[in-house]
């Protein structure tokens, strides 16, 4: 979370016509505030974060205060008072409009792994809203394909006979397609194997002291040898995430593994993820 | 001997050389033409105005003789505006509600104070205008009732042998 966060109040003052917060979440517990009231309120094109919840000020609720989810699939059009001059209670705060991720979020989540010889990357999911305060006929708020593009990602040097491992772990909320690239730059006589495996996670809440219940699902079959050409200076493997196959998932993990700790790619891989709302074409 | 009972003629009463005068506070009359820049009576006015959180604010004082103002609010507010010192709570309907990108006109004679309160900070166009028709049509029908007075004092003067 960027702190302070951005006012609304100072969106309003310049002329905007809309309030957008456009964060990385800290934690699960993080959460945001508006202090202009709204004509609509939705998921922004860049959001990791499937659903957000918005609470605002209902004198008929047993707290004064009333609840909503929002997803690309559904907004909030219409007037919701920030009630700025009102309060909560029992805490007495002011009135404001109150954002914060409906998914869980885990910063300290361990993908799963092989080995203890590791290279793990777990990417902060971006909490994006964007709130209206002209009126709106409606609201479709679609999502952006979210693309992951790592250049170059080294193995870690074989450990006795352990070979090293990459781990990538990517946000996947509320995504229904997801296309895996995994390349081995260079040009070999021999192109090193590797073991590509793709794992889908839904997290829960757990005790707060261990790490929460994570299930743990093969996407695909590809948890064997890659068969790799001799021809090829570079060589791509191209699973196809999709709902029908796969299900939905919170996190999408890549994990990509030398298959021999004495023949480890030299100049590592190049990985690309694409998630996408849009459900996989026929 | 004839005597000349003729009434001398009518003089005509120019009011370049004489102020306006306002027997009657209750009838609106004509300014005098500014001698200042920017002093003047018929001045519009437009400017955005930000709303402050939980108060009732003065937008406009009343000053003016006749007036037309137009608000507009330009986010999502709520703002209320009305003719009572006191709006607070702005849903109560102790005002009226703006409504957003929709300007609301009203008329304003001397001494209607307009205010305005809001619970969130808002952006408000304000658009004051002086109504120059009903202003003139004031003056003149204030000047025509002056010069009445003076005539008919003046011949009853005369009649009278002052």
């Amino acid at each position: 979370m960027a702190y302070p966060q951005p006012s609304a109040d100072q969106y309003a003052i310049d002329g905007y016509k809309f309030f957008r917060l456009n964060t990385l979440l800290a934690s699960p517990g993080d959460i945001y505030e508006s202090g202009q009231s709204s004509n609509g309120i939705c998921i922004g094109p860049d959001s990791d974060i499937a659903n957000v919840m918005v609470a605002y000020f209902d004198q008929q609720q047993p707290n004064q205060m009333n609840q909503a989810k929002i997803s690309p699939s559904r907004s909030i059009v219409g007037r919701l008072d920030s009630n700025n001059d009102g309060s909560y209670l029992p805490s007495g705060r002011p009135g404001r409009i109150l954002l914060w991720s409906g998914d869980t979020w885990n910063p300290n989540f361990e993908p799963p792994t092989v080995s203890d010889n590791n290279f793990i990357i777990l990417e902060t999911p971006t909490l994006d809203v964007i709130e209206y305060f002209e009126e709106q006929p409606s609201l479709v708020p679609q999502r952006n394909d979210k693309t992951w593009f790592y250049q170059q990602l080294l193995f870690p040097a074989a450990v006795s006979t352990t070979p090293g491992s990459i781990i990538v772990t990517v946000p996947y909320y509320g995504r229904r397609f997801a296309r895996i690239n995994v390349f081995i730059p260079g040009v070999f006589e021999s192109v090193p194997p590797i073991d590509v495996a793709v794992y889908g996670t839904i997290l829960n809440l757990g005790d707060g002291v261990s790490n929460p219940t994570t299930l743990i699902t093969s996407l695909t079959d590809i948890t064997t040898d890659f068969d790799v050409p001799v021809n090829a200076g570079t060589i791509e493997s191209t699973p196809a995430i999709d709902t029908p196959n796969g299900g939905v998932f919170d996190l999408l993990t890549v994990l990509v593994t030398a298959h021999d700790h004495t023949n480890q790619p030299p100049n590592g891989v190049l990985i690309r993820i694409i998630t996408s709302d849009t459900p996989c074409p026929p | 001997m004839a005597s000349n009972n003729r009434l001398p003629p009518p003089r005509v009463y120019s009011t370049l050389d004489r102020p306006v005068g306002r027997p009657d506070r209750s009838i609106a009359s004509a300014p005098k033409p500014a001698t200042n820049q920017g002093q003047s009576q018929r001045r519009s006015d437009v400017y955005t105005y930000f709303t402050k959180v939980g108060v009732t604010d003065k937008l406009y004082d009343g000053s003016r003789l006749w007036v037309r103002i137009r608000l507009t609010l330009e986010t999502a507010g709520p703002v209320a505006y009305g003719l009572k010192s006191n709006l607070i709570p702005v849903l109560s309907g102790k005002g009226v509600l703006l409504e957003t990108d929709e300007p609301m006109e009203i008329e304003l004679s001397k001494g209607d104070v307009l205010y305005i309160a809001a619970n969130a900070v808002s952006r408000v166009k304000v658009e004051i205008t002086a109504i120059p028709w009903l202003e003139q049509i004031s003056g003149t029908l204030d000047s025509l009732m002056n010069n009445v007075q003076m005539m008919a004092t003046s011949i009853l003067d005369r009649i009278a042998g002052k």
